[in-house]
């Protein structure tokens, strides 16, 4: 159903998943259900005040009642009613106090936040008394580039045009243009700074739900269950384990050592045993094991005085242990915030909620011994039902509620101490706007979030197009990069369809940091008390007790009730799915072993669309198909009407999907061409005659045929494509099912450095480095995927003629042989772009930095010629060529020290702090753009160009993870030629293949001289490219041999070479480390201020370490004057003068009066010796004598 | 060294009489058969063709930066949609019709200063917005070194965007850039005979429909083909087995094209005068005086 997928990038983008995240988190007027609303309904200013009201104390209001209410009303345990937050455009307060709605392009280009205001309604009551509604700003939101409060937004974007009287009549795409931007770029990443921040997705184990495992402790295994209960932003793990002796305890977060089940069921107000027992137990076998528990907590020995019979007594167990010796007052918040706050907080933090968690920890027990028993198998944590995804929109949640309730405590605080009896209170100037802002913004260009997670928000990858795809895809895992965790990194079978087998970084990150696939859809979870009355209508039973024979049924790991047959509910609930009944995000399964029914409609579940099977056929048919591709329905529509359906991990347990529906011929019976899938139409799927065949077309010659039929009457969904199993990156590769999986992994990781067109608005951009290809192609052989994320229109390569042979051994080891006429035709040039940036300060007390040639009285003001290429505002030319340390911007600063010595040194004067080129880099000034930050203070934004041509050492790679540096580059007629003329421009060596087993790389090669000749692009999509032999006999026919190999005559000798050799046309992509940016060496050079050892670094223009292990080496050969000019003459060797004097040994200084060295502390002048010490000494000696240790220096002779 | 003596050392040497066939000929294609060479030979000949043959490409290019003015005093943008170094880049590899009796510049009178018996320049004066083309350069001075090739794309203008430059050509040999390589798909290949046996393989009849030309004798039992003409469909007969193939290492057929800038046959010429002209060169440094 090949035709199915291109339905699926028509509308939405490959990144939608960030963007449809976002939209559902940001509050829009339109938009009631945001959840930033929700977290604005739901935020209690303190602990004991009603949600969505602020109460201001009366004793600082002078007795009056004042009450702001900014949250929604509370109907029937909703919130209903207008929108009190919402989020506008993204604008600019400038410094004159103008605001200005800004695009994306100009917040890059001036360094500023990409963000909105936060505003919100609120209604202040007074002594009961309604005061008019006012509307605050209470901060500002980043906005994520095309989302719904962007400028880019479709009719937001046309509002702005017409505002700014831009081309009203342009196509979008032009008006984007106008704009600035990419019309093709993705979005889905925010703008702070000037920078471009991606909130990667975090992938974590389910909240709320019950997992059993085996846990080692010591040397024994203990059962134990876990939950890691989260509500609103707060998340706790409760575990339960069962001890050798039988004795089951439960650990609470935030108290000290482990609680008895029983003691604390019974503190909870579970008091009959009766009822523990029954909550508890589900098989016979369990029975002594809930009694000795029981027991156990009667027992007057354990539990003095008289044991654990009731609540009291467990009450006071707890009070005794936790809170002993402190007021009765005291005593009982400590317990009631254990019992209320820490405990599974997901069930109610109120008095009446504890029955609640009585029942789920006698769940818990239960799944624990059902674990024991051997009833329940181990939870696997790492299969994907057990996982969550947190997008975009789950962060900003987290983060938003913070510093919602940060401003808003600090509002209640403004209010109470600028209340007035006269004016009342005045809310606008006591909103704290900055507060809400820099707590998000703080957090945005940092990565650090609440919490303690680093790395959440990460600088956009723009090396090409593709690896900001990739960046805006990525799912990493939090768990700790240093500890093994090796079932975590392995590939899980239900990652199938939902994240890229493929494409992972090798090393410490391996397997933790995921890509998602191609299509996949995470839920916004949906209200589940809706789904409950669906549920009910289907003869749900309340929770009323243990009975064998009914199913239990769980709505997001909550038991909710009991059914009698429990395989039909499973059937029911899908139905009503299919046929709108029920919202698409709720997935089903049921467990046949326990009979349980697994329901769920929460947040973050990864899913994948799947055709829905029926009767061996597929519900969606031609017409539908049609109706696709004439633009009448859309892939929602095929939801709508059950025909597809996404599938989370839980579900498709339960599911049997077929790969595909049909086989076919190898060649077409009727044109006689080889046939594969991606040239094959299924003409009549949902044929609702009986048991119809399956009718192909051939796309070649466009004749049908009938073809065996895979889908049967068991099948319940077939596959759309398997292709969409890899994720964006991998899918670049063609024919990567004939490689070894390593290697598509290195491919992976390898596409994404090479350089291309990474954007069209390159000339605009300022980005402190990136990279441009003079003459990117569009590879020959190509796959399907590749038009849906636009490869095409920022393609990252070159076809390469390449030949398979050794040459000189100038290719040993993975080197490449470079044509040098290929080279200087054009081939892999690359332009490499640089952008420095200065800005106009001001510093407290009026002074700021200026633009201007420095004069000669400005301190270290260099010598003319080094501003002879600027302006007379201090500003470089553009095309002039600049190089190493060059001035771009002269600049000058305010002195230092204002105050200090300005009578005593004369006028102070001012510092130069011009821009310079970096040293070891030169260029053409591309660029200049001289705008104004938001405070306004002039910025001079300057990109510098290199050309980057293909040398010695630049590292090239094949979409197959075969990569090389170049070892030579070869005149042309020192190559190799064919007998036709052809001499290769890349020679690779033959050892590169065998035990790589790329053979991919080899049938591209193939497929690129097949698809040369022929004029027309190979398909070599994964599992439906073109096969091999169809290429092989395209070889033929274009005059090639059948083993694609060809004579060659030596370049050098005229010989014929006695191999034959092979070659073919391969994409080949450059990658960003170039010898350019990374060759460095030192003979002379500045030093570190503090200990005169040479620096560190190319950038620095460092010396190149001598170590301790180079060290050895002159050691073990003797040399020892090698050793003492490496570490003390070419680095950090001084002389001191030292007394001679043995009972001093100070450090002498040079008596300026006498001209002659004394020492300071025992007057000696006569016997002072030079003594030559590394500078690092010198330094100790004076750090110890700062702690008040005296390091004497004994001088002696030598002997 | 005189006449004498470089004859004495011409007939040390064997030699084996050659014989050369032109077999297809145009302004800028031509195949050859030589007979009677040595692999080093045809070499140098071949890379003779390839390195030694000079031709004009631009060197220099100088583009003029700031507003650029057109009659009626319009004002337009000299920057490029492309960088200047690309733009420079495409102008050298573009091929100018060549007049080798011009002198190479570092060996001109004009001491290597540039002048008109060294150097030809053009300039490119067009605004935007549209396609500026390989045609758009004009000569100054001798108006028939022209571009080869007056259809080459250089650059796309804008609206509003104008270029202005001066470009200097000079002679220059493929040895130092191969934007002053006249040729291209220099190649040549052994003479070579496929011998099938009629019964054996079965399908030679295809292999004569299809290369008619190819075919050098044949008789009741047997056809002898030559892929010397590049019919490129007896490749296959390669890697039959029951094909007995034999090549001849003195027998070479030559081809290659030129990019417009100089004929086929006078680069041959060229090429034929300047090995024999190196050769010597090397006898007079060996042998001295």
């Amino acid at each position: 159903m090949k035709e199915l997928v291109e339905y699926f990038f028509k509308n939405a983008s490959v990144v939608s998943h960030q963007i449809d995240s976002y939209n559902n988190f940001v509050a829009t007027i339109g938009n009631p259900d945001s959840v930033m609303q929700q977290i604005v309904d739901e935020t209690k200013i303190s602990e004991d005040e009603e949600p969505g009201v602020m109460t201001l104390d009366p004793t600082k209001t002078g007795g009056r009642d004042i009450k702001v209410y900014f949250g929604r009303v509370k109907e029937k345990g909703k919130f209903v009613g207008e929108p009190t937050i919402w989020v506008e455009r993204p604008e600019i307060k400038e410094a004159s106090g103008a605001s200005n709605q800004i695009t994306p392009t100009e917040a890059r280009l001036r360094d500023l936040n990409y963000m909105a205001p936060i505003t919100l309604r609120v209604s202040v009551v007074e002594d009961g008394v309604d005061k008019q509604q006012e509307t605050l700003k209470i901060g500002d939101m980043p906005v994520m580039v095309r989302s719904k409060v962007c400028t880019l937004y479709g009719s937001n974007l046309e509002q702005y045009i017409d505002k700014n009287n831009g081309p009203i009549n342009a196509s979008r795409r032009e008006k984007l243009q106008y704009v600035g931007e990419d019309p093709d770029d993705s979005g889905g990443y925010f703008i702070i700074g000037g920078s471009e921040r991606v909130i990667v997705s975090l992938e974590d184990l389910a909240p709320n739900k019950i997992l059993v495992e085996y846990e080692e402790k010591y040397e024994s295994r203990v059962e134990v269950a876990k939950v890691f209960s989260q509500k609103a932003g707060f998340r706790a793990l409760t575990s339960m384990e069962k001890g050798t002796d039988g004795i089951i305890n439960v650990s609470i977060p935030s108290v000290a050592g482990p609680i008895p089940l029983v003691i604390l069921m019974k503190a909870l107000g579970m008091e009959k045993e009766v009822s523990i027992h029954d909550s508890i137990s589900s098989a016979r076998a369990m029975e002594p094991i809930i009694y000795a528990n029981i027991e156990e907590s009667r027992n007057p020995k354990i539990f003095p005085p008289n044991g654990v019979v009731n609540h009291d007594d467990a009450i006071q167990y707890l009070e005794k242990r936790f809170a002993a010796g402190q007021a009765k007052e005291f005593r009982e918040k400590k317990i009631s915030q254990m019992l209320d706050r820490s405990l599974l907080p997901h069930l109610g933090d109120k008095a009446e909620d504890r029955i609640k968690k009585a029942v789920y920890l006698g769940r818990m027990a239960r799944s624990l011994l059902e674990l024991h028993l051997g009833i329940r198998k181990e939870d696997d944590k790492d299969h994907l039902a057990n996982k969550r995804v947190k997008e975009a929109g789950d962060l900003l949640d987290e983060l938003f509620r913070s510093a919602f309730q940060a401003v808003m405590k600090d509002l209640k605080y403004q209010l109470e101490r600028t209340y007035n009896r006269k004016k009342g209170i005045r809310l606008k100037p006591a909103v704290r706007q900055d507060l809400l802002t820099q707590k998000i913004l703080h957090a945005m260009a940092t990565g650090n979030w609440i919490g303690g997670r680093t790395g959440v928000s990460q600088l956009l990858d723009r090396v090409s197009n593709v690896s900001t795809l990739s960046h805006l895809r990525r799912i990493i895992s939090p768990l700790t990069r240093s500890q093994p965790h090796f079932e975590a990194r392995d590939l899980h079978p239900t990652q199938w369809g939902r994240i890229c087998p493929n494409e992972t970084p090798e090393g410490q990150n391996c397997g933790l940091v995921k890509n998602a696939a191609l299509i996949i859809n995470v839920t916004e979870g949906i209200d589940s008390q809706t789904v409950i009355e669906t549920l009910k209508g289907m003869n749900l039973m309340e929770v009323l007790g243990e009975e064998a024979e009914l199913g239990r049924v769980y709505l997001n790991g909550d038991l909710i009730g009991y059914h009698q047959d429990p395989a039909g509910l499973t059937e029911t609930v899908r139905e009503y799915r299919r046929n709108g009944k029920l919202s698409h995000e709720v997935n089903v399964r049921y467990d046949p072993e326990t009979r349980e029914v697994i329901i769920n409609c929460d947040r973050g579940r990864i899913r994948r669309p799947l055709i829905v099977v029926n009767n061996g056929n597929t519900v969606m048919n031609r017409e539908t198909l049609d109706a696709l591709s004439r633009g009448e329905l859309n892939v929602e529509d095929l939801i709508r009407r059950g025909a597809l359906e996404y599938i989370d991990a839980e579900e498709e347990e339960n599911l049997f999907i077929a790969v595909y529906a049909y086989d076919f011929p190898e060649r077409c019976p009727s044109c006689n061409n080889y046939l594969y899938r991606s040239k094959l139409k299924w003409v009549n799927p949902g044929d609702s005659r009986s048991n119809p065949p399956v009718v192909l077309q051939c796309e070649i010659c466009e004749g049908t045929f009938e073809a065996p039929k895979i889908l049967s009457e068991e099948h319940t969904h077939l596959e759309i494509d398997p292709a969409l199993i890899l994720g964006v990156v991998a899918s670049v590769t063609p024919y990567p099912e004939h490689n070894s999986s390593p290697r598509i992994t290195m491919a992976s990781a390898m596409t994404k450095q090479s350089i291309g067109l990474a954007s069209t608005n390159f000339k605009i951009r300022t980005d402190t480095r990136g990279h441009m290809l003079h003459y990117p192609q569009i590879p020959l052989v190509k796959t399907k995927i590749m038009d849906f994320i636009k490869y095409d229109k920022r393609p990252a390569g070159q076809n390469f003629v390449v030949a398979i042979m050794s040459y000189q051994g100038y290719n040993i080891q993975d080197a490449l042989v470079f044509n040098k006429s290929s080279v200087e035709r054009g081939l892999g040039r690359s332009s490499f772009f640089r952008t420095y940036s200065a800005e106009e300060r001001r510093y407290p007390g009026g002074q700021e930095d200026k633009f201007e040639i420095p004069t000669h009285d400005v301190l270290g003001a260099r010598a003319e010629e080094f501003y002879r290429n600027l302006d007379e505002n201090g500003i470089i030319f553009p095309e002039s060529y600049v190089e190493g340390s060059d001035v771009l911007v002269g600049k000058t600063s305010p002195p230092r020290f204002l105050e200090e010595g300005a009578d005593k040194l004369g006028p102070q004067r001012r510092r130069e702090s011009s821009i310079t080129m970096r040293p070891n880099e030169k260029g053409f000034v591309d660029n200049v753009i001289l705008t104004v930050s938001e405070s306004n203070s002039r910025v001079v934004k300057i990109r510098v160009r290199s050309e980057r041509i293909p040398e010695l050492g630049d590292k090239f790679a094949s979409r197959h993870g075969q990569k090389g540096v170049i070892g030579a580059v070869v005149p042309q007629e020192d190559m190799p030629f064919t007998e036709e003329g052809i001499v290769p421009d890349l020679i690779i060596n033959p050892h590169a293949i065998p035990s790589r087993m790329t053979v991919g790389h080899i049938l591209e090669m193939i497929g690129g001289k097949v698809a040369s000749m022929k004029g027309e692009i190979v398909d070599g999509t994964i599992f439906s490219g073109e096969p091999e032999k169809s290429l092989r006999d395209g070889l033929l026919k274009y005059g090639f041999r059948h083993s694609s190999t060809e004579i060659m005559y030596d370049g050098i000798t005229g010989r014929k070479i006695e191999a034959d050799i092979f070659t073919g046309v391969i994409y080949y992509q450059k990658l960003h480390h170039m010898v350019a940016g990374k060759f460095h060496a030192r003979s002379r050079g500045p030093v570190q201020i503090l200990t005169r050892q040479p620096t560190e670094g190319r950038s620095r223009q460092g010396g190149l370490r001598f170590g301790e292990m180079e060290r050895d080496t002159l050691i073990a050969h003797g040399a020892a004057m090698v050793i003492k000019d490496r570490l003390l003459d070419q680095s950090d060797g001084t002389v001191l003068y030292v007394c001679g004097n043995p009972k001093c040994g100070h450090i002498a200084i040079l008596d300026r009066k006498r001209g002659l060295p004394r020492c300071p502390v025992c007057g000696n002048t006569g016997n002072i010796h030079p003594i030559e010490t590394s500078y690092a000494f010198k330094l100790m000696r004076d750090e110890l004598s700062s702690m008040g240790v005296m390091m004497r220096l004994v001088l002696g002779d030598l002997k | 060294m005189t006449e004498q003596r470089r004859k004495a050392v011409r007939e040390a040497g064997e030699y084996k009489q050659m014989s050369v066939t032109i077999n297809t000929m145009s302004d800028d294609f031509i195949r050859f058969t030589v007979d009677g060479l040595t692999p080093s030979t045809a070499n140098a000949l071949r890379r003779t063709l390839m390195d030694d043959v000079p031709k004009l490409a631009i060197d220099k290019v100088i583009f003029h930066h700031g507003q650029i003015r057109d009659s009626e005093g319009n004002v337009y943008d000299s920057s490029l949609p492309l960088f200047d170094e690309i733009v420079a880049h495409r102008l050298s590899l573009v091929p100018i019709v060549s007049d080798l009796s011009m002198n190479f510049r570092d060996n001109c009178s004009c001491k290597g200063e540039g002048c008109p018996l060294c150097t030809m320049t053009f300039s490119i004066n067009k605004i935007g917005s549209g396609v500026v083309n390989s045609g758009d350069l004009q000569p100054v001075g001798k108006s028939d070194l022209v571009p080869a090739d007056k259809e080459i794309p250089i650059v796309k203008l804008g609206p509003r965007q104008a270029i202005l430059v001066t470009a200097e050509a000079i002679l220059g040999t493929g040895k130092k850039h191969t934007k002053w390589q006249v040729t291209s798909g220099v190649s040549y290949k052994y003479h070579r005979e496929f011998l099938v046996e009629k019964k054996k393989v079965k399908n030679w009849e295809t292999y004569k429909n299809h290369c008619p030309d190819s075919v050098l004798s044949e008789n009741a039992e047997r056809i002898v083909f030559s892929d010397d003409n590049r019919c490129t469909f007896l490749s296959q007969l390669l890697d039959n087995p029951d094909v007995k193939v034999t090549e001849d290492d003195t027998k070479y057929v030559f081809q290659f094209e030129t990019d417009g800038s100089l004929k086929a046959i006078d680069v041959l010429d060229y090429a034929l005068k300047r090995l024999s002209q190196r050769l010597n060169l090397l006898l007079d440094s060996v042998v001295g005086d």
